[in-house]
């Protein structure tokens, strides 16, 4: 077992044991907090796979943008304990365990079974960010484009849900304009 | 091992840990989280065909692909976290088997 495999199987560890106590916490701060080994063990995951670039943006998007607005959210709340909301009933919890377990045992079967062809050998800034850079301005410019409206529409989308209802003005009632001279 | 196989197997095995979180949480900030956990998985399985089958490029469509499902992910969390904001401004809950309504 070689250096890059060790690191992968840590890795790999450690993205399931996070997402593991994501979902299983009860207070939602716990999760966040179990958030940040997960996003960092998938980070180092993608170094792994010869993915630097996106290893960064990794971290950059999720570990500093996504987690923080969970944070911010979760602060706002400030949910108290009775305010947290119930959790199912364990027969439920269990029926929810054993289907996930079956769809991860379906698709792990269809994987395993099916035969691979070798792997590519790949170049040497494979993933660097000029490589990605040049494939995303060049080839796949449209989507990027397009993208950068679908995140305007949510910006502005966020804006206005989560802002504070003002007090309505009151009706404008139908005055006498002469009253005034 | 850093194989394909086990690349896809970890990327189902996060996928299916984001589904058991949405099925059986009631919390809508942990539920959402949840989506996130999802979607990561899915990055891997992009990233992980995208390293084995390179098909010549040095930065084949799957790295794309992880980059737009992060922006959308950004952009999901926010709109999903303002609805999650606004509504327990509103009616001072955060479980989902409370939220039977849409409007106020």
């Amino acid at each position: 077992m070689n250096l890059r495999d060790f690191f992968f199987v840590f890795f790999s560890f450690l993205a399931v044991f996070g997402g593991f106590l994501t979902v299983t916490r009860r207070s939602p701060v716990y999760s966040a907090l179990s958030l940040v080994i997960f996003f960092g063990a998938i980070s180092g995951v993608m170094m792994i796979l010869a993915a630097p670039f996106l290893a960064m943006m990794q971290m950059m998007v999720y570990a500093g943008a996504i987690l923080v607005l969970f944070l911010f959210v979760i602060m706002l709340l400030a949910l108290k304990e009775e305010e947290l909301g119930g959790e199912r009933p364990w027969p439920i919890q269990l029926l929810a365990g054993l289907g996930c377990a079956m769809l991860f045992g379906m698709i792990a079967h269809a994987i395993l079974k099916t035969p691979l062809k070798p792997a590519a050998p790949i170049g040497q800034d494979f993933g660097s960010a000029e490589a990605v850079g040049h494939s995303m301005f060049a080839e796949y410019v449209l989507p990027f484009e397009i993208v950068s409206v679908l995140i305007l529409a949510a910006t502005i989308g966020a804006v206005v849900l989560a802002k504070k209802h003002l007090p309505q003005p009151a009706p404008v009632t139908e005055e006498p304009e002469e009253a005034h001279h | 091992m850093l194989t394909l196989h086990n690349c896809l197997l970890l990327s189902t095995l996060l996928f299916a840990t984001g589904v058991f979180g949405v099925v059986a949480r009631r919390n809508v900030l942990i539920i959402l989280m949840s989506v996130e956990l999802m979607l990561n998985g899915v990055n891997i399985a992009f990233v992980a065909i995208a390293r084995f089958y390179p098909g010549g490029s040095n930065a084949p469509a799957g790295h794309i692909f992880v980059l737009l499902t992060m922006a959308v992910a950004a952009a999901e969390a926010a709109v999903g976290l303002a609805i999650v904001l606004s509504y327990f401004r509103n009616r001072k809950t955060a479980d989902t088997d409370e939220m039977r309504v849409m409007r106020w």
